[in-house]
């Protein structure tokens, strides 16, 4: 496909995501505005749900304008000595409402002292949020997610394991392209934008790293990223 | 006369929502699906007169759903309005060709949606 193809593909899949909570938002107005005997309960649940569809609105705009910061190479890294460890334990207790509401618990392994690493913590930050929230949501409920970090001479090697029903084997790539959505899930969103794992992999790979997803033989799902421990390493 | 039948099939929850109450407000009996799986079992079990359909959803699409119904021989005369936020001419064409009576796009107004279905349904 040529560059300006692949552009106006992008766009048409963007304005398509973007009609659907605008779809909800006009429709559920429409209705409080013209059926003024609406119980209030009604009216409240309505409302509640434009407030959600809003919401969804404006983080689906964020995430877009982030990835084409990244894709026009606008985006720089700003790089510090982090311990990747340290940067996982501070992340989970903002992950923990959503981890509590399905009874999930989130455990973390290291198989072996972690040195520290040179990467920009904002975005690497980023990648664990947008990963362990998936994780979160494709999770059964009372289950166990593990994340594992371990590290080689040169890499650092993350890996966060969920137990639900795993990743059609036919996606196991696709779900890093933008918008795509794998053909097992019964229930669309609304929770996510369909761009997390793309942002994730521009911004493994801007760290010259590679991420890839595998369903684990006790079922379940995946994620693996590996990145240099050094800026020069790479 | 009893209320007039309308399926409902969107996998987003407040879509659906919002065509559920607009329907059943303006004395429509409404039946909800919330995927394409969903949708071809209640056609069958419940032959509406006119089905709401989405197309772009995560098992089977509202095209094939269209087409299951205008080939089916006691189905074929059930009404089909495709609710779609793809909004190219192509899919509009392939829609209408299926034998869909109406192709409309998303975001819709709900004032003209149910004006469109009364004349439809009359």
């Amino acid at each position: 496909m040529a560059m300006d193809e692949v552009k106006d593909e992008f766009l048409y899949t963007v304005t398509h995501e973007l009609r659907t909570p605008l779809t909800s938002i006009r429709a559920l107005t429409e209705l409080v505005h013209d059926n003024q005997d609406m119980p209030d309960a009604k009216k409240t649940e309505f409302l509640a749900a434009v407030i959600r569809e809003a919401e969804r609105l404006s983080h689906l705009i964020t995430q877009v304008l982030k990835l084409e910061r990244f894709e026009s190479g606008k985006q720089g890294l700003s790089f510090e000595s982090v311990s990747m460890d340290q940067l996982v334990q501070e992340l989970l207790p903002d992950l923990q409402p959503l981890a509590q509401r399905k009874q999930v618990r989130i455990l973390t392994q290291l198989t072996n002292p972690i040195p520290a690493a040179e990467l920009d913590p904002s975005l690497i930050r980023q990648v664990w949020y947008n990963l362990l929230t998936n994780a979160i949501r494709f999770a059964p409920e009372n289950s166990i997610i593990t994340i594992q970090l371990a590290s080689t001479e040169n890499n650092l090697r993350c890996s966060i394991k969920d137990q639900g029903k795993g990743i059609p084997t036919e996606s196991l790539e696709l779900i890093f392209d933008k918008f795509y959505q794998a053909p097992n899930q019964t229930l669309k969103k609304p929770e996510g934008s369909g761009l997390g794992l793309a942002i994730s992999k521009k911004i493994i790979e801007l760290h010259n790293g590679t991420i890839h997803a595998e369903n684990s033989e006790q079922g379940g799902a995946c994620f693996i990223f590996n990145l240099p421990i050094s800026k020069t390493s790479s | 006369m009893p209320a007039k039948k309308i399926l409902v099939v969107d996998d987003d929850p407040y879509i659906l929502m919002s065509l559920e109450f607009l329907m059943q407000k303006n004395g429509y009996a409404v039946i909800v699906a919330r995927n394409g799986t969903e949708a071809l079992q209640l056609v069958q079990q419940e032959s509406p007169d006119l089905v709401l359909l989405d197309i772009m959803m995560p098992d089977v699409d509202g095209f094939e759903i269209c087409k299951f119904i205008k080939e089916h021989p006691t189905l074929k005369q059930v009404i089909v309005v495709f609710l779609s936020a793809k909004t190219r001419e192509a899919d509009q064409r392939k829609g209408l060709e299926l034998g869909a009576a109406k192709y409309v796009f998303k975001p819709f107004s709900t004032r003209s949606l149910i004006k469109e279905i009364n004349q439809l349904l009359q």
